[in-house]
């Protein structure tokens, strides 16, 4: 907790002390975090699996009579876009493809970039130079760039989105776990380890792994969020999500030729990201409270 | 070990980086569908003529000696003459470059000047009111997609309340700071979030340190302490993820100048690759991949002058 | 002290927002109308365009705007009149043609300067005639007939031909026969181009193909001296941004406002949207590779089946004409009689079903990518295709990218449009009605010996009457046989303010002429 400005040694006493209470008080608040975190992805989970039942009209459903209408319209709540397709049936399902790259595109490369910065970082000398100059090409490549010509290259889709985050996005993960691993492979319990006459192939999956695991997982929240801001950004340029396809940033995108006039198409969607966003987010601040080792 | 012995080995790293960025560009522009002569005929196409305009541009070459003339302009200082423009590509990216090196900066400076206060007294004050309220904020800027942000600070700043211009660069210094502020205010906000959320862990981290204790009971002034210690190594902590980001949020103005209508490297970017203007869209991302490139070095010296311990590690 | 650093901090950014509210007060002043004639009119005209400009060099232009723009900068021996059907005298100022139509004589005007002050010589008609024939993959095929072009003296331009060439003069109009200071353009090469000096009413006076391009009164052009002395382009890509420009009075014309936003215009007080008449035809492309759209009955029924007016309704706000004859509307030699088809679903299932697809097939349908309009349309044909048991599958992709895939005979259906860089139909019926003319009949790859027979007659055809003949028998053929579906023929669209008088666009899209005569009052 916070100190006053006077230092004396009745202070640092007082001190001491309540920096331990703020620790058991805080273990609670940084629960707290990770609890609301999933509670809200849940919520969204839930409302769009749900949005057969939720809402009547389908998401490409054209209504040429209702055109442009704002939010809290009767039988509208979120108003409809220029085709009179209603705004809250395409955010419920097109959150499904949103939150589908959030999980699927974000796993893939979870899993891939962590076993390939394992591996390296254990095994070391060329492998480990080799594949840290093959990242350091990726990291120097303008990331958009190199995500616009793939998309360029294999044509706009939402499958080639995955395919153009799988590629670039692995080699964060790769960079992290290389570090977290060139560090643990030097600590007593690997050396032990190893003493004992166990295969590398188990030093690093059953004893390096699990330790070392937590800086990618919550990264992986971070990253989960820049792959739906991603998906978002290539559906607004055009490049991912193809209309009519109901993605948030291909909405956004659409919205935007009407800001002058229906501000709401534009406006809606990116809120739904923001309150995904936010979900991942509180949920990757609660994780790294709780997997922090230890106040050292 | 000296302190930068690795130098010289990190600069012959950075440009095989290089070398294996013009390389992976080339080739991969050629494999969009579509070629310049399209690009350039639209509805008047006819083979013949983009036969024509092939030999005139000199696409009519095997690609290994395309590459190989490239390489060759390359190495004299030229980066080819740009299919759209008729004018050096050389010419066309200088001239994009001062909105979008001016929208960095000021992203940057106004991110160093909301996050560092924030950052800090969140970290000093960690648990209070003013804690939580930066969290809260932070959180949420963090969610929001950059061009989502910037056309929302459009619609109130701009158009509901119009206080700021909607696009455009405007002219003389005051007219740049003017036209610029809500671009860069956007970018700024997503970027402060990180370095808030990283100041304040270092701020918190420094204070309970050990040598924090030690510095007080030697009988030094509190502020002192503050100044020296606590501040100067929650921000050295810093300054890596400083430097990573803004080598991040460089190829990120693509969609910020993209909503706010900047003639910047971003928009040529985008602009160049739809019309296949292959000489512009290599320039401009071996620029690109410089500055991020350079701004990762520079992080890396800074680090090292700031803190002697982190100089040793550069060559690894 | 730790404080005081903080409090430099904050000092720094009240500093920086104290800056940004004085600029604030000082940018807000208008930037239209900088100076005055006199009794409430302005000097300056400023236009937005829609789109960055590629070039000044009229070989080589290929953004419509950037022709629209250097246009003002550049005569040629003839221009093209106001409503395109004809042509009216510019750097010649008479000419005749030989009995065998082989020969041309050019008169050129005695008083034509180029905007330094040289004299325009014969010598430079030549040069610039002859460069952007050579210029590779630029519009030399349309003078293939062209066998010399020689100036026997200073005022004098003579072309013979290998044979007779009916749209010879409606090609010298064309923009990229503009006439260059011969001298100059081989001294500076590309260079020349950035700061040009040509024999059209303005110069420019600034160069920022992104940004801005300004030009000035040409104090050596030998025709009306415009009213306005100055001609500011801004580049605005921004819809909404160009649409608000005009709301806040900072320009006078804008490009193209978006559909959604005419009434809103519309129903500004002293602003309007203007439409003009333009060469742009909208139609859907057939691949003829693809087994139904072999059968005439297949294409036919397609025309059959699609709303015309529900498509000009939805997609251009009842802003175009429902498409008829795949020429231009009301360009010369169009043929007024041929209506567009009606909309008839059951006729159109009845059609299918003679051609033998009674349950109908599935198509894709390649659309632009940002094109509003476009999609628009494709979900109307979509929808009334799906009536009659034909299923679109939509493709949206970047222009260029679905350029690539409507070529080379692999595609089924796109979205595309064709407009006239001449006023003559030998261009629209070379591209569109002939399968050997280089275009492959609008990717159609429809192939009517007949047609093409008469398209080639129709280009050394002198009489008026016979080429009139021939034109109207090609465009009821391709009525009848519709290789490609015509939609609609949408005009050009520009917001303009009330205080700006005479302003107009040609059916090719020029402005030009209108900037000699147009004038901007105070507002």
């Amino acid at each position: 907790m916070s100190t006053g400005w006077a230092a004396s040694p009745s202070e640092l006493l007082m001190k001491a002390a309540t920096r331990a209470a703020g620790r058991r008080r805080s273990t609670v608040r940084r629960r707290l975090t990770l609890i609301v975190g999933l509670a809200l992805l849940g919520l969204a989970i839930a409302a769009i699996t749900l949005a057969p039942v939720l809402v009547s009209q389908g998401p490409n459903t054209i209504d040429a009579l209702n055109p442009l209408a704002p939010p809290l319209t009767p039988g509208h709540l979120l108003g409809t876009d220029q085709f009179g397709r209603d705004v809250l049936s395409r955010i419920l399902y097109g959150g499904r493809i949103d939150l589908a790259i959030a999980f699927g595109a974000t796993s893939v490369t979870l899993v891939s970039g962590t076993l390939i910065g394992l591996v390296a970082g254990y095994l070391g000398g060329r492998w480990d130079s080799v594949l840290m100059r093959i990242v350091d090409l990726f990291f120097a490549f303008p990331f958009l760039v190199l995500v616009i010509a793939i998309i360029a290259m294999l044509g706009p889709s939402i499958f080639n989105m995955f395919v153009a985050i799988w590629i670039t996005s692995w080699v964060a993960y790769a960079r992290i776990m290389r570090a977290q691993t060139v560090v643990a492979k030097r600590q007593q319990y690997v050396l032990a380890a190893r003493a004992l006459g166990y295969g590398r192939l188990r030093v690093m999956f059953r004893h390096i792994l699990p330790n070392t695991a937590s800086a990618v997982i919550v990264f992986s929240m971070v990253d989960a969020i820049g792959n739906i801001i991603l998906a978002a950004s290539l559906g607004f340029l055009g490049l991912g999500a193809q209309p009519p396809s109901p993605e948030w940033g291909t909405m956004i995108s659409d919205g935007q030729n009407y800001i002058l006039s229906a501000w709401w198409l534009a406006t809606i969607p990116g809120l739904a990201i923001v309150f995904v966003g936010i979900a991942f987010s509180l949920i990757g601040d609660g994780l790294a409270d709780l997997l922090r080792p230890g106040d050292r | 070990m000296s302190r930068f012995g690795s130098l010289p080995r990190r600069l012959l790293h950075v440009v095989i980086v290089l070398f294996g960025i013009t390389l992976v560009t080339f080739f991969l522009l050629r494999l969009i569908p579509g070629d310049p002569a399209l690009a350039i005929l639209g509805s008047s196409y006819t083979h013949a003529r983009a036969q024509a305009i092939d030999a005139g541009l000199g696409l009519n070459r095997p690609i290994w000696s395309q590459y190989g003339l490239f390489m060759n302009r390359l190495f004299h200082g030229s980066l080819g003459f740009s299919f759209f423009y008729h004018e050096p590509a050389t010419t066309v990216i200088v001239q994009h470059i001062p909105p979008t090196l001016f929208l960095v900066v000021y992203s940057a400076v106004l991110a160093g000047l909301i996050s560092l206060p924030i950052g800090f007294f969140a970290g000093l004050r960690s648990g209070r009111v003013v804690d939580q309220a930066a969290r809260v904020f932070f959180t949420l800027s963090f969610a929001m997609p950059a061009f989502w942000l910037g056309i929302i600070l459009i619609l109130i700043f701009s158009v509901h309340l119009p206080v700021f211009p909607i696009s455009g660069f405007g002219s003389g210094l005051i007219g740049h700071l003017y036209y610029l502020f809500l671009p860069a205010l956007t970018i700024a906000l997503g970027f402060s979030t990180v370095l808030v959320r990283s100041l304040r862990v270092a701020t918190i981290g420094t204070l309970r340190a050990e040598f924090v204790d030690t510095a007080q009971m030697k009988g030094i002034t509190w502020s002192r302490v503050l100044r020296r210690h606590v501040f100067r190594n929650a921000v050295l902590a810093v300054v890596a993820v400083y430097g990573v980001n803004l080598a991040y949020l460089i190829s990120g103005t693509v969609l910020v100048e993209n909503v706010f209508s900047l003639p910047g490297l971003g928009t040529l970017l985008v602009n160049s690759v739809s019309d296949r203007d292959y000489p512009v869209v290599q320039g401009v991302t071996l620029v690109f991949a410089v500055l991020i490139v350079g701004i990762n070095l520079l992080t890396d010296i800074v680090q090292a002058a700031l803190d002697p311990r982190v100089g040793q590690e550069i060559g690894t | 002290m730790i404080r005081g650093s903080r409090s430099r901090l904050l000092s720094a950014a009240l500093v920086a927002l104290a800056l940004t509210a004085t600029a604030c007060g000082g940018s807000n002043s208008s930037t239209s109308g900088g100076g005055s004639n006199g009794s409430g009119t302005l000097s300056t005209l400023v236009i937005a365009n829609a789109v960055k400009v590629d070039t000044l060099d009229p070989e080589a232009n290929s953004v419509n705007e950037s022709i629209w723009l250097d246009q003002n900068l550049y005569s040629r021996l003839l221009q093209p009149n106001s409503t395109g059907t004809g042509l009216l005298p510019d750097l010649a100022s008479s000419w005749s043609v030989s009995k065998n139509g082989l020969s041309y004589t050019f008169h050129l005007r005695p008083n034509a300067e180029f905007s330094n002050g040289m004299p325009v010589t014969a010598a430079d008609v030549v040069y610039s005639i002859q460069r952007s024939r050579a210029y590779k993959g630029g519009w030399g095929f349309l003078l293939t007939a062209v066998k010399a072009i020689t100036a026997p003296d200073a005022h004098t331009v003579v072309i013979t031909l290998s044979q007779p060439h009916a749209p010879l003069l409606a090609d010298l109009a064309m923009y990229a026969y503009s006439v260059v200071p011969e001298s100059l353009v081989k001294a500076q090469g590309a260079a020349f181009f950035t700061h040009p000096v040509g024999s059209g009413p303005f110069m420019v006076t600034s160069y920022n193909p992104d940004t801005e391009v300004d030009l000035a009164r040409n104090p050596h052009f030998y025709g009306t001296k415009p009213k306005i002395s100055k001609v500011r382009v801004l580049i605005v890509p921004n819809d909404n941004t160009r649409v608000l420009m005009l709301e806040s009075k900072k320009v006078d014309v804008i490009e193209n406002p978006p559909g959604n936003l005419v009434s809103q215009i519309d129903a500004s007080p002293g602003l309007s949207v203007q439409l003009f008449p333009s060469t742009r035809v909208d139609f859907i492309q057939l691949d003829e590779h693809f087994a139904p759209f072999k059968k005439e009955l297949v294409r036919q029924a397609l025309n059959y089946a699609i709303n015309r007016n529900a498509i000009v309704k939805l997609a251009y706000q009842g802003h175009a004409v429902p498409g008829s004859s795949f020429l231009p509307y009301h360009m010369e030699y169009y043929d007024g009689s041929i209506k567009p088809y009606p909309y008839d679903p059951a006729k159109a299932k009845q059609l299918l079903a003679q051609a033998g697809y009674p349950h109908g097939f599935t198509a894709f349908l390649i659309t632009v990518s940002g094109d509003v309009a476009g999609q628009a349309e494709a979900e109307v044909v979509k929808s009334e295709l799906a009536a009659v048991g034909i299923t679109v599958n939509i493709q949206s992709y970047e222009l260029t990218t679905a350029y690539s895939k409507e070529d080379g005979g692999h595609s089924e259906m796109g979205e595309r449009y064709w407009t006239n860089d001449i006023i003559d139909p030998d261009e629209v019926t070379t591209f569109g009605a002939d399968c050997q003319g280089g275009a492959f009949a609008f990717n159609s790859y429809w192939c009517d010996s007949q047609v093409i027979n008469e398209v080639n007659q129709a280009r050394s055809e002198l009489s008026g009457t016979a080429r009139q003949q021939l034109y109207d028998q090609i465009q009821q053929a391709v009525y009848q046989q519709s290789p490609f579906v015509v939609v609609d023929y949408s005009p050009y669209r520009y917001g303009v303010g009330k205080w700006v008088h005479g302003f107009h666009v040609t059916p090719l899209g020029n402005y030009d002429l209108s900037l000699e005569t147009l004038t901007v009052s105070s507002h």
